[in-house]
């Protein structure tokens, strides 16, 4: 098929987005079972996907915090609204 | 409801959240004003069945929600279909032009690894705008994809699309940059 890797990877990638059509379930597992580099790119974004899934959960926040500045600007800001 | 004391209490929180959304410290800071000051508007709204932090949250979501749309609107950020970019990644024939070799890692221990999550950063930074902006907003926040079509006024097809190409780039930047070439 012409452009094998290029549509698999598309279709991957629209896994996580989407119910793939049968169709297209059929398309991507035969490519998958005869193609080691899109069974390694879909491996990859399984890591990828893992890895964002797990920042989402851990939410891990900058260390920073309000200029004091800032800080009198807005309950300046705030004052004149109360 | 006093708005002085939400600010002490919540504000370096909504601005740590802001930022880490922005990545710009005066925006954050705009955002926590804006954001305290449309809860003292409407605070009779506030139910108290979630905790005020929960409440204050939810302001500052739509308040960004809104600063990206209209900001994508002013600055007219685009990424036309036309242009296939994926084709880069391709040779003619539709094989791979960089081959992808398996990452063998435990995703645990990457995303709390701050190096990681430097390199991670690189390469989202070198993503194209509007690519970058709802792949963050599809990983990072986990926003559901109506919403960010909402927001940036795309199909569905086009979400996919771009979302897609941000996947290509980011794991062919990854490869490079922290796993190893093959
Ligand atoms: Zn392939």
């Amino acid at each position: 098929m012409k452009h094998a890797c290029q549509q698999a990877s598309q279709l991957t990638s629209d896994s996580f987005e989407r119910k793939l059509s049968w169709l297209e379930r059929i398309r991507l597992y035969t490519h998958l079972a005869m193609c080691k580099l899109c069974r390694s790119y879909n491996h990859n974004l399984h890591i990828m996907h893992d890895i964002f899934s797990g920042m989402r959960n851990h939410e891990h926040l900058p260390k920073a915090s309000l200029p004091e500045t800032s800080k009198a600007q807005i309950l300046e800001a705030i004052k004149k609204e109360r | 409801m006093n708005p002085e004391l939400w600010l002490q209490e919540h504000g370096d929180y909504l601005f740590r959240y802001a930022i880490s959304r922005l990545h710009d410290s005066e925006l954050a800071t705009d955002m926590v004003q804006e954001t305290l000051l449309a809860a003292w508007r409407g605070h009779e709204r506030f139910k108290g069945n979630s905790s005020l932090r929960t409440w204050l949250v939810g302001i500052m979501k739509h308040k960004i929600i809104d600063h990206i749309r209209k900001e994508i609107r002013q600055r007219n950020i685009g990424d036309k279909l036309e242009n296939d970019p994926t084709s880069e990644y391709f040779s003619e024939d539709g094989s791979w032009q960089s081959k992808p070799s398996s990452w063998q890692t435990n995703p645990e221990a990457l995303y709390n690894n701050d190096e990681f999550r430097k390199v991670l950063h690189q390469c989202m930074q070198h993503l194209p705008e509007k690519q970058r902006i709802v792949f963050e907003m599809r990983e990072l926040l986990g926003d559901d994809s109506e919403q960010i079509c909402k927001t940036n006024d795309i199909t569905p097809t086009h979400l996919h699309v771009l979302i897609h190409r941000a996947r290509l780039s980011l794991q062919k930047c990854l490869q490079q940059h922290w796993f190893g070439e093959s």
